[in-house]
């Protein structure tokens, strides 16, 4: 069974136009596919399509069940949706409180949510964070802390928007490292290419709306031609440092 | 010991702490005392320095005392005397409540005490937001003041409107990402919360006794 | 009939928004104070009558009831008993803007009128309640409003331009380009 099945996705923000212009791929149960594309390509806005949270046109299967407004209720829990910025996903005061607060809301008692959330505290590493107000937090420990909340629900599918932005090297390494131990269907959006040839089984490379390539990771992330063509690598000029592009002014001569 | 008090007796007694101390008649001192010894009672069996709890209510004891100000010109001095120590007690007590009693168990006993749900969720993610915002405006307030340079008047005035409306602009903005994470999260309506543990018997006695003694001070000091 | 503003508002966004509204009622007068700008201007009144634009009646007058009480709680602004007077004007001017604007009002009529009718509440309250709670006469009730005047000139001017650009900038479904 595919995972995600998604035909011809089309979608336009009223006031900026055209973001997704006819998207059609398939990701299969248990992998991890890596979707990226230079800022404005549509990953993020494509994420949100796959979780039901825009009105996109086209045909999006999850799981073989078709994800429509009268089934998007049902089908909620099965996507874990993880937003770039942590503090987004924080609503409560508490952490154990937030991150408890999707099982509450599937109906779990308090006994079994407060279970699933210490389950998915432990699970991310930041179990130590309980009792702590959210807004005490360090950056790392909320990006945690805003997955574990989302792993709580037990997703069977689960999309996250650069889930290592922000993060010093240390915590980008250890985020990587948790991320390849999810085990689950995982959709990630990404401008981290190391995370991806990590990672990902597969790669979906998008680029105003649509999608130009797709592959395995070695196949993709050593094509320097395609990653200059759209926006993924940048090239140097003959001192080793990255080029002015075409028609940018050349820098002043000091005095 | 007043930390490990159940919420709810802290709200309830908080609330009619500072119900007493508002209707207590203004032309007699010794209520308003007595209150103020209940006050530092209560704050000496609740763990927290005498300097933590100043230092919380410092800023606020000037912003009040010059709030204030207008009274002296509006009646006799004993007037802004009482007001302002009537409005210092109640931020005494709320500064003791704060200090001992985490947010989320505040926003669970409102729950508990049948607040309506609606008020409860929006003040739990507004209680969140105010940081958020808070952090926002300090940058914005930093990037202004290094580039106002000696802008004074009307023309600072404009420009400080212009950026209190882009703040308000990206708060807003924000709330939409929550939205969407909101609705991520099975969000149908009803923000739920945990449940705090069943009331003690001592801490229903204790609150009792508190609001009892309270009660009977205000029936005397209007005998 | 009345009707709410934009039918089809998840109550999510409704709750979010209020949640907005208020946190900025407790920043907007902490920021006006950073850079220098006096309470004259009414600065907590500004996004609870903005809230009022775009939020139900029954979300925008939880705004007007909480902020007073949660800026008390976190910045000890107002003082006690001021959130009690205030929840109960800012309650009036929340909710007649959510009222008017669910009445189709064009945000340039309710804005002023939901700012009168907060005036007209806040002058009530005043004279009932100000001798319970040890204030001075309801003299004081006019003083009160006269003292706001400029920030009210600033939410009849500034607020609709405001309520304008939120409404404008909502991305609420998507068409094929």
């Amino acid at each position: 069974m595919k995972a995600i099945s998604a035909t011809d996705i089309r979608y336009a923000y009223p006031d900026s136009g055209s973001v997704l212009n006819g998207i059609t791929f398939e990701i299969e149960a248990g992998q991890c596919a890596g979707v990226v594309g230079p800022n404005g390509s549509g990953k993020s806005t494509l994420l949100l399509a796959l979780s039901g949270l825009l009105p996109v046109r086209g045909r999006v299967e999850v799981l073989g069940r078709e994800l429509t407004p009268a089934s998007l209720r049902e089908m909620r829990h099965w996507i874990g949706i993880v937003f770039q910025d942590p503090e987004d996903q924080l609503f409560m005061p508490g952490v154990l409180e937030d991150v408890a607060l999707g099982p509450l809301n599937m109906g779990l008692s308090a006994d079994d949510a407060v279970a699933a959330a210490r389950r998915a505290l432990n699970e991310t590493g930041v179990a130590y964070t309980e009792a702590r107000p959210t807004h005490w937090l360090s950056f790392g420990e909320k990006k945690r802390v805003a997955l574990a909340a989302i792993l709580a629900m037990d997703p069977r599918l689960l999309l996250l928007d650069e889930p290592t932005a922000g993060l010093d090297p240390r915590s980008r390494g250890e985020f990587v490292a948790l991320v390849a131990r999810l085990g689950r269907t995982r959709l990630i959006a990404t401008h981290d290419l190391d995370l991806v040839r990590v990672v990902c089984d597969t790669v979906l490379v998008l680029d105003q709306g649509r999608i130009v390539s797709a592959g395995s990771p070695e196949v993709i992330l050593d094509d320097d031609e395609l990653l200059l063509e759209h926006g993924l690598a940048y090239r140097h000029d003959a001192a080793g440092r990255p080029a002015l592009p075409p028609g940018h002014m050349s820098e002043p001569e000091v005095q | 010991m007043v930390h490990a008090m159940d919420t709810r007796s802290k709200l309830v007694c908080a609330a009619m702490f500072c119900v007493t101390v508002l209707s207590a008649p203004l032309s007699r001192l010794w209520p308003m005392a007595l209150l103020a010894v209940f006050a530092a009672v209560v704050s000496a069996a609740s763990s927290i320095s005498l300097r933590a709890l100043v230092v919380r209510l410092g800023p606020i004891a000037g912003l009040i005392l010059l709030a204030g100000l207008g009274l002296l010109f509006q009646g006799p001095p004993v007037r802004f005397a009482a007001m302002s120590g009537k409005a210092l007690l109640c931020g005494w007590c709320g500064a003791l409540v704060g200090a001992t009693t985490p947010f989320s168990d505040i926003l669970a006993a409102l729950r508990h005490m049948r607040v309506p749900s609606r008020i409860v969720g929006v003040t739990g993610i507004a209680y969140q937001l105010v940081f958020i915002a808070l952090e926002e405006a300090l940058r914005m307030a930093t990037a202004y003041k290094c580039r106002s340079g000696q802008v004074r008047g009307m023309r600072r005035v404009r420009q400080v409107l212009r950026l209190a409306l882009a703040l308000c602009h990206r708060i807003i903005e924000r709330t939409e990402r929550m939205e969407r994470a909101l609705l991520a999260r099975a969000f149908d309506g009803a923000l739920r919360g945990l449940p705090l543990p069943p009331m003690r018997r001592r801490d229903m006695a204790a609150s009792g006794l508190a609001c009892a003694a309270l009660v009977a001070l205000l029936w005397a000091s209007y005998a | 009939m009345i009707r709410v503003p934009e039918p089809g508002q998840s109550a999510a966004r409704q709750v979010v928004q209020a949640a907005g509204f208020t946190a900025l009622g407790v920043v907007v007068p902490v920021f006006f104070h950073m850079v220098g700008i006096g309470r004259h201007f009414l600065p907590m009144h500004l996004p609870v009558l903005a809230g009022g634009m775009l939020l139900r009646p029954g979300y925008a007058v939880v705004v007007g009831l909480v902020t007073p009480w949660l800026s008390s709680a976190l910045t000890g602004m107002p003082p006690m008993p001021l959130p009690i007077l205030m929840s109960i004007e800012l309650v009036a001017l929340g909710g007649a803007a959510s009222l008017l604007t669910a009445a189709r009002a064009p945000v340039w009529i309710a804005c002023p009128l939901a700012v009168l009718a907060r005036c007209a509440v806040s002058w009530l309250a005043m004279a009932l309640l100000a001798v319970r709670l040890g204030l001075p006469s309801s003299a004081s009730a006019w003083l009160a409003i006269v003292a706001g005047a400029p920030g009210i000139l600033l939410q009849i001017v500034a607020v609709p331009v405001l309520a304008a650009a939120l409404r404008a900038s909502r991305r609420h479904g998507g068409e094929i380009a």
